[in-house]
């Protein structure tokens, strides 16, 4: 069954708002999405054509594909809120059902 | 080593007259700032920039923030420029980073620009490109929010593009002409080198000028410059960043007249700019036939550009004189343009004018009148134009004349002859003159740089077989002065009062 939210990181090698937003996702995923996402990770560094291909100019920046709308969050992630917000999930979500993928 | 000494080496752009002013081209392995209010130009001149290098071999990228490549693609086609079959050939390559419209961004924490930077250089990488351009920095700011990490960021991308060895330039946003350099306060860009445009209303005309604020490390011409965008992009008028390398001739040329070569020591230089001065009807266009057909007499080519009369009265007055200019322009000895001042901006007559002396190369060029041109400019403006084309005239080594009204009948100077009659070789004045219930006219020749002249004031006929130069008025003063008196004072009296402005 195809994930519920579609999810793209955008990073910058191995710089410090680039590890930051990933630990930042990662823990909001899992309080949140638990087994309803699936997340790809892009070092621009290696292949900037994804970037320009989504339009990335700041970093890092994570790109919700599904559900719709597209949207693009920018930043390290840590206002939690805005990230919320952006991938339209209220701050007291319940957590997902069903297992663990 | 002392690198205080070095100076920064210059990228010659290849857009007409910016290369000249700026002292041989833009900073090579820098950004400069290009900084204008809104239609001022700018991204016209980010593109030829590139054009220019793509048509030098030097492969380009264009980084758009605002208007997207496929609009710029269209847009451009306006000047001949076929964006497209440069980026087949790997000349030019976009990085489109310009709003999708379906965009939808947030901001949730600290950000940099890496990921603009590793597209810039990716393309750099992609054509092997030596120019970049980046359109716009007010388009970034709209785009994303915090304008510190913006600044920050923009800073980390200028020292990226000189890492990659590549020179730049990167416009930016004004809100007025003459305040502040851009909207943004990009310290960081302007503290190194930055041009201006300028889109500026003067007295119900727009007149754009480029200036060069400054260069870190190298020179460049100061002021500014006024720029035309054309049919083929934008062309920079350096004026009197020309370079002059007038030699100064001593060859002689006819007047077409021999009385008045004779006044003139000879005739005119070779390479002299001529005013002949008059009210309406004193012989203007009588001296500008005989000055053109003077020089095909003597196997020359003549350039006439006429501003006062329809082509037909042209030839029709010079036929009433006994010179054949219909044929005359049929065997390619003589060109006659004809023109309202009204239909194009004074720059772009310039251009014109510039053009067709090119092509037609003549040895001798003559304008009728310059007052109708001042007409549609503002003074500043009509001074820029009169030194661009008198330098450019004087640098082809061809002879100039170029007449101008009066405004009243009997004599006073117009504002025209304030303005150019520095920059002339020589001045001739018609005048009317008023003796014995009768309208005459008297001639004199004012200056001639170089030569001794006649300082007499000649009557000046004009009949079916053209004009005529005759005796010295004796009698009569006060005519330049527009006021002309018969004088009572005996021939000895005469005489020394001529003696007294004799130079010799």
């Amino acid at each position: 069954m195809a994930a519920e939210f579609k999810l793209e990181l955008y990073v910058v090698g191995h710089s410090s708002n680039s590890r930051a937003a990933l630990s930042n996702l990662r823990r909001i995923c899992d309080e949140k999405l638990k087994g309803r996402y699936d997340l790809q990770v892009v070092d621009v560094l290696e292949q900037p054509e994804l970037a320009e291909a989504a339009n990335v100019i700041a970093t890092p920046a994570l790109v919700k594909r599904a559900p719709l709308p597209v949207r693009m969050i920018v930043g390290d992630l840590t206002q939690t809120e805005r990230v919320l917000h952006g991938l339209d999930l209220d701050a007291d979500d319940a957590e997902g059902g069903s297992s663990e993928r | 080593m002392n690198t205080k000494e070095q100076k920064v080496e210059k990228l010659v752009t290849g857009i007409a007259g910016l290369d000249q002013i700026a002292g041989g081209g833009l900073p090579l392995g820098r950004s400069t700032l290009l900084a204008g209010t809104a239609g001022s130009a700018k991204t016209v001149f980010a593109m030829q920039f590139l054009i220019e290098g793509a048509q030098r071999g030097q492969a380009g990228v264009f980084v758009t923030f605002e208007e997207t490549p496929a609009d710029l693609r269209k847009n451009m086609l306006g000047f001949g420029w076929d964006l497209t079959k440069f980026e087949a050939e790997r000349k030019l390559c976009f990085v489109d980073a310009s709003p999708r419209p379906d965009e939808e961004r947030v901001e949730a924490g600290a950000y940099d620009f890496g990921a603009l930077v590793a597209r810039v250089e990716a393309a750099v990488r992609k054509v092997d490109a030596k120019r970049v351009s980046l359109d716009s920095l007010g388009a970034i700011f709209v785009q994303l929010h915090d304008p510190t990490t913006v600044r920050r960021e923009l800073y980390r991308l200028s020292g990226a593009l000189k890492q990659m060895g590549v020179t730049a330039i990167v416009t930016s946003e004004r809100s007025e002409e003459y305040g502040p350099i851009s909207r943004h306060l990009m310290e960081e860009f302007v503290a190194d080198n930055v041009i201006l445009v300028r889109n500026v209303l003067d007295d119900e005309k727009r007149r754009r000028t480029v200036e060069i604020l400054k260069f870190r490390g190298t020179d460049h011409q100061k002021g500014e410059y006024p720029f035309s965008v054309t049919a083929d992009g934008v062309i920079v008028i350096p004026l009197s960043a020309i370079q002059l390398k007038q030699r100064s001739t001593t060859l002689r040329i006819t007047s077409g007249n021999e009385e008045l070569d004779a006044m003139c020591g000879g005739g005119f230089f070779r390479d002299s700019i001529i005013l002949v001065s008059g009210a309406t009807g004193t012989g203007k266009t009588l001296m500008v036939t005989a000055f053109l057909a003077g020089g095909i007499a003597r196997g020359e080519r003549s350039l006439v550009y006429c501003f006062e009369e329809s082509r037909e009265q042209f030839f029709r007055n010079a036929a009433g004189w006994g010179f054949n200019f219909e044929q005359m322009e049929r065997e390619e000895k003589l060109k006659v343009v004809t023109d309202y001042p009204e239909i194009m901006p004074l720059e772009d007559h310039l251009i014109r004018m510039k053009r067709i002396i090119q092509e037609f190369k003549p040895n001798r060029v003559a304008v009728d009148s310059l007052s109708a041109l001042e007409r549609i400019a503002t003074e500043r403006g009509f001074r820029e134009f009169v030194i661009g084309l008198t330098a450019f005239v004087k640098h082809q080594e061809i002879a100039g004349l170029f007449t101008s009204t009066t405004p009243t009948l009997l004599g006073g100077s117009s504002v025209t002859e304030a303005h150019i009659s520095t920059i002339c070789d020589s001045i001739i004045l018609l005048r009317y003159v008023e003796i014995f219930g009768e309208m005459r006219r008297g001639l004199t020749v004012l200056k001639m740089r170089g030569s001794l002249h006649d300082k007499e004031i000649r009557e000046f006929m004009i009949d079916g077989t053209g004009m005529h130069v005759g005796k010295a008025f004796r009698n009569v003063g006060g005519i330049l002065a527009g006021n002309p008196v018969q004088l009572s004072l005996a021939p000895e009296e005469i005489d020394r009062l001529r003696q007294m402005f004799h130079e010799e």
